[in-house]
């Protein structure tokens, strides 16, 4: 049936392997390497099946990146070479699964916490700075047109204050009374459930105002002046009556660091806000990503401070009577952030320059 | 092998291009819906448990709360709300991408050039799950709960959540709010099996042992001429048959049988080894065609490869 003249193509003669022996290009190919594809899916099968990497033997561990690397090699020869379809899709499968186990994700390393809060945050918050002040100012604002338009005229406290909130202390009760709740300790309240609620609440919106970013940054500029304006309105109610430095000294040990927070995941919110706005030269798209990451870093710290000023205002204000050793805690925790987000995690700071020699 | 509407391109480290495959929406949303199950379900039986030790515990009060069950039911609320707002920023750290729900699903959170998934995108592209999730719930249900008031507010604020709740259904890589602020995406982990070599690496060494060397040396041999009217395409298709398809029927018998068929005559097979053309019909023998013309069609194309010709 085969005349001499037909050539016959197949069976390509390989005089130095066994006639059941792999002739395609393909095939030498397949059968040199198929070991090594095994043992790596072996590997990842073992480390995605939840396995720890700290679980696998050294050795196994050295070998991960030299077969990920064979992979990749296998799969840009068998791209030029080979035509079954179904080893094209294994090799690019096992590459894909190589490469998303060592450089999808780095494990964070030991420390990663620490670091975290010594470098990336403040650096974060640093990166962001310009609408982190403009977030503060707003804030800043709000008290200064809460304050000075209560203490002109009282009536406009509730234009500020919603009265459920006020529970009382408005510029009309009784200065006695104003005083106690200054002083009362928590009248048999839970301290700890305090703190856990205050945290909830503040997170929470903390929370919404980066979401309320994307929406478009207005609404963070507006719930920040309006928080301002409230604890600004409230001031004056204790101004009126002669208390303003002990509401001060009652608000402020937990207020700096609370409001602190607020003006981060304000600031957060302003940037996406901007970014969509205001992109420059980049695309909305390119923009928005662009500071995604950094908006990220700055939300997780301010969980954080709110945590803390939660902690602060749960169980140390109620217990803390004293309005010197109150002041003295307002002032050391501001002094703490303002050196905390301006030097922490700077390469040039005093420690660093030791270390450049 | 024209790259799908939904492959997404990465180049490694090492300069190699890597196709991944973007997950589909309602994967994506299944994903989703069972995390959030999983969450409701821990959120209940706490409630559950708190029930039994606090029978009161959400009622009214008959008595002033006692400062333990103050503490209890805030404590809940602490862990309700860290549960909800934390749940996928956890997972997502802690299993590199996954949470319980995308890891049944057999999916995954990367970067959308492929680079490290840092702990900041990871949180960046959940910062705003509320908003395309809870909230139009929210808005539709109960619009004051949202501060809402009037028609037209409300109507002008639904149609925006909506809008953004939609976009993974509006662009093709399916990314929603949260993957454009973090440039993160999401894929569908590949799970491919190396299965044998179709072209026959063990034809001799008893693996098909019921075929005896008479019947391997049929004299199925193909001439250039015969191997020249198809490309690479119709050799995946041909591959596709005789590993997945084997066993199908088609309207005129089986599938195999057929195909052989008309690739016998199409190639001029069948006009130059007549005697042999007969027994196609066969299913066995039309497999064993099938086989060795698979196998002379990709010798023949991949040494056009590699002579830089085309294979298309």
């Amino acid at each position: 049936m085969n005349s001499s003249n037909e050539t016959t193509i197949g069976i390509v003669a390989d005089a130095r392997r066994r006639e059941s022996a792999p002739a395609l290009r393909s095939q030498l190919f397949r059968a040199e390497r198929e070991a090594n594809w095994r043992e790596l899916e072996t590997l990842l099968a073992l480390l995605d099946g939840g396995q720890s990497a700290r679980k696998l033997s050294p050795e196994a561990l050295l070998r991960l990146p030299v077969l990920y690397r064979a992979a990749l090699s296998s799969l840009s020869v068998a791209r030029a070479i080979s035509l079954d379809a179904n080893l094209l899709r294994y090799l690019e499968s096992l590459a894909t699964r190589a490469h998303l186990m060592l450089h999808g994700r780095r494990r964070p390393p030991s420390g990663a916490f620490v670091r975290y809060f010594m470098e990336t945050f403040p650096r974060s918050v640093r990166s962001i700075s310009g609408v982190v002040l403009f977030a503060i100012a707003l804030i800043a604002a709000g008290v200064i047109a809460g304050y000075a338009l209560t203490a002109e005229d009282a009536d406009h406290f509730f234009a500020f204050v919603d009265e459920g909130l006020a529970k009382g202390r408005t510029p009309w009760a009784n200065p006695e009374d104003l005083r106690l709740t200054l002083y009362d300790s928590a009248e048999g309240y839970s301290l700890e459930a305090f703190a856990f609620e205050l945290f909830v609440r503040n997170a929470g919106i903390g929370l919404l105002s980066i979401m309320i970013g994307v929406i478009g940054g207005v609404f963070v500029a507006l719930l920040l002046f309006v928080n301002g304006a409230m604890l600004g309105a409230m001031w004056a109610a204790f101004a009126n009556a002669d208390l303003g430095l002990e509401f001060a000294a009652w608000v402020l040990p937990h207020g700096v660091t609370e409001l602190l927070a607020i003006a981060l995941c304000g600031a957060a919110g302003l940037a996406l806000g901007r970014a969509l706005l205001f992109p420059g030269a980049m695309t909305r798209l390119d923009a928005l990503a662009a500071v995604g990451p950094r908006v990220g870093r700055v939300a997780l710290g301010a969980m954080l401070l709110f945590a803390i000023a939660a902690v602060i205002e749960g169980l140390f204000r109620q217990q803390v009577q004293d309005l010197n050793i109150r002041l003295l805690v307002f002032g050391g925790t501001l002094v703490a952030w303002l050196t905390y987000f301006i030097w922490a995690g700077r390469t040039g700071g005093a420690h660093a320059v030791g270390a450049r020699r | 092998m024209s790259a799908h509407a939904l492959d997404a391109q990465i180049l490694t480290p090492e300069d190699v291009i890597l196709n991944l495959k973007v997950a589909p929406w309602h994967a994506r949303l299944v994903a989703f819906l069972l995390d959030g199950a999983f969450m409701t379900l821990v959120v209940v039986l706490l409630v559950l448990v708190l029930l039994e030790f606090y029978p009161l515990a959400f009622t009214d009060y008959p008595h002033l709360p006692t400062q333990e069950e103050k503490l209890a039911v805030t404590a809940l609320k602490f862990v309700g709300f860290m549960m909800t707002k934390f749940y996928f920023i956890f997972f997502e750290v802690k299993w590199s991408g996954q949470t319980p729900g995308k890891r049944l699903l057999g999916l995954r959170v990367t970067m959308q050039d492929g680079s490290t998934l840092e702990t900041g995108s990871i949180v960046a592209r959940n910062l705003t799950r509320d908003l395309e999730t809870i909230f139009p719930i929210a808005a539709l249900l109960s619009p004051a709960s949202l501060g809402l008031e009037g028609g037209f507010q409300i109507v002008l604020f639904l149609v925006w959540l909506i809008a953004l709740s939609c976009i993974p259904l509006m662009n093709s890589h399916h990314y929603r709010l949260g993957d454009l602020i973090a440039k993160t995406m999401v894929i569908r982990l590949p799970r491919a099996e190396l299965l044998a070599d179709l072209s026959g690496t063990q034809p001799a060494n008893g693996a098909d042992g019921k075929e005896d060397d008479g019947t391997k040396d049929h004299g199925l041999r193909f001439t250039r001429e015969q191997l020249s009217h198809y490309g690479a395409e119709e050799l995946h298709v041909l591959e596709d048959v005789l590993r997945f398809h084997d066993d199908d029927a088609s309207p005129g018998g089986a599938l195999v049988t057929n195909v052989a068929g008309r690739i016998a005559t199409r190639t001029g097979w069948t006009t130059a080894n007549e005697a042999l053309a007969t027994r196609l019909s066969d299913q066995t023998f039309a497999q064993e065609f099938l086989t060795a013309f698979y196998r002379a069609q990709r010798a023949h194309l991949e040494e056009l490869l590699r002579r830089g010709g085309r294979t298309g």
